[in-house]
């Protein structure tokens, strides 16, 4: 089981960065390597992301579910999924929230949570999985930054 | 005349020449026997467990049956590891082994050998009575080679010591029980089918094994796969072999580089030739995401390291099989240039295998660069064996020198095998300079060994990469950002161990000592100890990927 946690401050409003963060087309993209494929009646998203292990790529499809408290600015994220070739099965919850930053027009956005991967990659990511997972928070953090300073989407 | 006796005839009768082993009350009796006969070699050895392993390396440089002699009891569990790893590596051995009297109940050294021989994965073959003394040999070298492992043939002492009187000049050699090999060709339709999907495809790789080099494949591998563009690859077993063609790529799997890696994303059809695609050279089947699987192979089937049987899986012989392939494809005037563009020889020319820059601890050297000089300086005549461990994920990548010996030494990831594998290869090939790259406790595990090298006057280079640590568990402990020190273990200068041991020794802390070192021994006669000091911060390409996640 790999842990989430992430604090970063992002350079705009907190509005702002809710409203990134609240659109799951959004944050998909800012999610590297990921993008929407459909989306079912109850609102369950078709993702794919392909993940970098090293030089070897590996392709994703999970379900994901987004719950939001828009009033609190704190929002719930489950995914579970195999990959391509259907060795492996991934499960992650994350939970995210907006708050005023240190200064005074940023905001600072908190991600917690846990990745599990089980099945045949298990052996073949050994402890750098942690560290992939961490490389893409860092680059989801910049993404977000990114986008809502060029104002969303 | 004693059964210890016709038990040594019997041997003879096999053909035997040489021997491995440790004297104890239980073989010394056939040990004397067959010592007597001007044709034979008994080489001692300090440890049961080298013993076993040189005439594994001895056996697997000649494609002859090894022998190993040892005594009874803990003669016999001293064997633990090294008969585990030669049954996984199906090499075909027999060992002779002392067994306490059956009268006996009483002994110290009482044991239930059978037990410990099938926790071994090694086949048994007991002597229960006197009479039976030669069909056991008989069955004993027979069963070696048709189950391809070692057999421990079980000698009591009391029926050692009866008297035999069997005719010994009349022993048949197991060699007229077996029919010889036969090479046998695929279903044709199956063969059909596979040769439809390798015309369709557009970036084919064929990853030869050691099947394919066990049935002379290499040729028709090349010129299949210059029909077809085919990129060519090895498992890690076969790293090196038909290594000077332009679009070989290497290894596949976790030593793969990442050339190959980007390479083998791109793969639509995987040939397999006389490999089991495990998991270790499929990387669980990742390093080929699009790829359909064509697979050659004796066995009746197998599922492959993505936990799938091949689109096509073929029966048959490698050499067979391949030519039959390439004979349809020419015959309906298939071509492709596949892999073979420029772009990819491009690729393929400037790879640096490992472009990071590291700070290097004071008073070592970079083993990257040091593998890189190791690699120049012996020529391609000087077979090269590499060890296990954090090391190995180096030297296997910075020499690419294509040899006319090649091994990696994994089976049953331990360490301490590749030095006494490698007497037993040098042995097999007097006159023939050989080396060996292993890490400083895979050596010192064994660095007793270094006696029987010098007294064996085997030219043998034993290159140490020492860390002063166990290197694959301390980077593990650094990825984790845990405490390293648990992990590093200083050793004295190896250099100097080796020439009181009687061998050529020096400690390099330079890369020109390095140099120098291997000139030297190229230069003289005898084995050659190098303790090359290397930085602990050069981390290995698979444990970066594995370890820390990089991209490289």
């Amino acid at each position: 089981m790999i842990e989430i946690h992430e604090r970063f401050d992002v350079p705009s409003a907190p509005e702002e960065v809710w409203a990134v963060l609240s659109d799951p087309h959004a944050v998909v993209g800012c999610v590297p390597g990921a993008s929407i494929v459909g989306q079912s009646e109850d609102g369950t998203l078709d993702t794919s992301v392909v993940v970098k292990f090293g030089p070897t790529r590996v392709t994703f499809r999970a379900q994901a579910k987004l719950e939001l408290d828009e009033a609190a600015r704190q929002g719930n994220v489950s995914a579970q999924g195999k990959d391509s070739i259907g060795g492996t099965r991934m499960r992650s919850t994350a939970r995210f929230g907006v708050t005023p930053g240190p200064g005074a027009s940023g905001s600072a956005v908190s991600i917690d949570g846990t990745v599990e991967v089980s099945g045949r990659m298990a052996s073949l990511i050994e402890g750098g999985a942690s560290l992939v997972v961490k490389r893409m928070s860092g680059e989801f953090a910049q993404r977000l930054a990114e986008r809502c300073a060029a104002g969303h989407p | 005349m004693k059964v210890s006796d016709a038990l040594a005839s019997a041997f003879l009768k096999e053909g035997v020449t040489t021997v491995f082993g440790l004297m104890g009350n239980g073989n010394m009796y056939w040990w004397h026997a067959l010592d007597q006969h001007p044709d034979v070699t008994i080489h001692e050895t300090r440890h049961e467990g080298t013993a076993l392993t040189m005439a594994e390396g001895w056996a697997r440089a000649t494609g002859e049956v090894g022998v190993c002699a040892v005594t009874q009891g803990p003669g016999l569990t001293q064997l633990a590891t090294s008969l585990t790893v030669a049954s996984r590596a199906k090499v075909p051995m027999v060992v002779f082994a002392g067994e306490t009297a059956l009268s006996d109940h009483d002994s110290v050294q009482k044991y239930n050998q059978q037990k410990f021989v099938d926790a071994t994965e090694a086949g048994f073959v007991p002597i229960w009575k006197a009479s039976e003394a030669e069909d056991a040999v008989r069955t004993a070298f027979y069963r070696a080679r048709v189950e391809s492992r070692p057999i421990v043939l079980n000698a009591p002492m009391d029926v050692q010591a009866e008297e035999y009187t069997g005719e010994i000049d009349e022993y048949e050699p197991s060699s007229t029980l077996l029919p010889g090999y036969q090479r046998i060709l695929p279903d044709p339709d199956r063969l059909r089918d596979a040769v439809t999907l390798i015309t369709e495809s557009k970036r084919p790789v064929i990853v030869a094994g050691q099947g394919a080099q066990k049935a002379g494949a290499g040729d028709a591998i090349v010129k299949l796969a210059d029909r077809v563009g085919a990129l060519l690859a090895t498992t890690l077993p076969m790293k090196g072999w038909l290594g000077d063609h332009e679009y070989h790529v290497g290894v596949s799997g976790l030593y793969a580089t990442k050339t190959a890696i980007e390479l083998f994303a791109e793969a639509d059809v995987v040939i397999g030739v006389g490999a089991s695609l495990n998991h270790y050279t499929t990387e669980h089947g990742y390093i080929f995401p699009n790829a359909k699987y064509v697979q050659i192979d004796l066995q009746p089937s197998i599922v492959m390291g993505n936990g799938k049987r091949a689109d096509h899986y073929l029966r048959g012989d490698a050499l067979l099989t391949v030519e039959a392939i390439e004979q349809q494809l020419a015959d309906g005037g298939v071509t492709s240039n596949g892999f073979r563009t420029a772009e990819v020889r491009g690729m393929l020319a400037e790879y640096d295998p490992d472009p990071r820059d590291f700070e290097i601890d004071a008073g070592t050297v970079d083993p990257r660069r040091a593998a890189s000089i190791l690699d120049d300086a012996l020529p391609s005549s000087v077979g090269v064996i590499h060890g296990t461990g954090h090391c190995s994920g180096i030297t296997a990548f910075f020499m690419k020198k294509p040899r006319d010996l090649t091994w990696a030494i994994n089976t049953f990831g331990c360490i301490g095998q590749a030095v006494p594998t490698a007497i037993g290869a040098a042995v097999a090939r007097p006159g023939q300079a050989m080396a060996v790259v292993d890490g400083d406790a895979g050596t010192l595990m064994h660095a007793s060994e270094l006696d029987t090298a010098a007294r064996l006057g085997v030219k043998l280079l034993i290159a140490v990469f020492n860390d002063e640590a166990l290197g694959a568990e301390y980077q593990k402990f650094v990825s984790k950002k845990m405490d390293a020190r648990a992990s590093a273990i200083p050793t004295p200068d190896l250099g100097a161990v080796a020439r009181a041991f009687g061998c050529r020794g020096q400690l390099c802390t330079t890369l020109d000592e390095v140099k120098a070192g291997v000139d030297e021994f190229m230069a003289g006669d005898g084995p050659m100890l190098l303790d090359i000091r290397v930085s602990r911060s050069v981390v290995s390409v698979p444990y970066s990927r594995l370890w820390f996640g990089e991209d490289v």
